[in-house]
């Protein structure tokens, strides 16, 4: 284990400018969205309205198998929150992706992603029906189509989202700290699939119970 | 609920011990009762009781 951050949040600003993107995307509010991000390239996520939960996965693009763990990410660091130096690690020790960026500060890999499951649990038995991030998961690797399952759908990360964890270890929701624009960018370590569910809640504060788009962006990598 | 689990007792990886000294654990298991409408589990907050709903639901 390699303790390099003690502290919340380290906010560092991107170089990058949008014009020199080689891809853009708005996710609209509620929808999913997958797509490869080859080794070297920069990915970042635009908060574009403001406090919007962004339930994120990433998988080793040559093995589904191998995929982000939220556990060797936070033993890696020793730090519960993600933010700027954090290295997103794999279930096989893979490192996938490194923040190198993040104007908003902080974010979440404990909360999980909301299920129709949990919106019975969380809220209220008739809430079943309500649109939900594994919902969402599933729908994106159902029209992507190369053989991957529920079972594939583990612990998530939660950009923008601020969950904080008490002294007492208490795991909070709270109001979320980012700001309309405010982004979080990545470098890929290797080739990676990204599964985005732009999260649909109404019911919890993760989106200020206003679902909005947030943009996908994309550069090459460095020469 | 029925359950299955499945343990070990490796160190946890953040054990400072730098030897690996695993330690026995017991395991006992015992008939416990249902339940009742007055659990307090079920009545500390009110997620506890939809999800025992949610679990009853499966032995209807």
């Amino acid at each position: 284990m390699s303790a390099t951050l003690t502290t919340g949040k380290n906010l560092v600003e991107s170089k990058l400018r949008p014009e020199s993107a080689i891809y853009r995307h708005v996710v609209d509010a509620g929808d999913p969205w997958i797509h490869e991000i080859q080794q070297g390239q920069y990915f970042r996520i635009v908060d574009l309205h403001g406090n919007q939960a962004v339930d994120t996965l990433f998988y080793n693009a040559h093995d589904y198998s191998d995929r982000y763990s939220a556990q060797d990410t936070i033993q890696h660091q020793g730090n519960l929150y993600l933010t700027t130096g954090t290295k997103l690690m794999s279930t096989a020790g893979t490192h996938l992706l490194t923040i190198v960026a993040d104007t908003c500060g902080r974010h979440d890999t404990l909360g999980g992603a909301c299920a129709n499951e949990s919106n019975m649990v969380r809220y209220a038995i008739e809430k079943r029906h309500m649109h939900a991030c594994r919902s969402s998961f599933l729908k994106a690797i159902t029209e992507w189509d190369h053989g991957m399952t529920k079972r594939d759908i583990t612990a998530n990360i939660n950009f923008f989202m601020n969950v904080p964890v008490t002294p007492e270890g208490k795991l909070t929701f709270e109001d979320g700290i980012s700001e309309p624009g405010k982004y979080v960018e990545m470098r890929a370590e290797t080739d990676v699939l990204a599964l985005i569910s732009n999260c649909p809640q109404l019911n919890n504060p993760c989106n200020a119970y206003n679902p909005t788009p947030v943009e996908v962006i994309i550069w090459a990598a460095e020469r | 609920m029925n359950v299955l689990v499945i343990l070990n007792t490796c160190q946890h990886p953040l054990d400072p011990n730098p030897k690996y000294q695993p330690k026995p654990v017991q395991l006992a298991i015992r008939q416990a009762a249902h339940a009742a409408p007055d659990d307090p589990c079920r009545l500390s907050r009110p997620e506890n009781g939809r999800g025992f709903t949610l679990t009853e639901r499966y032995f209807l």
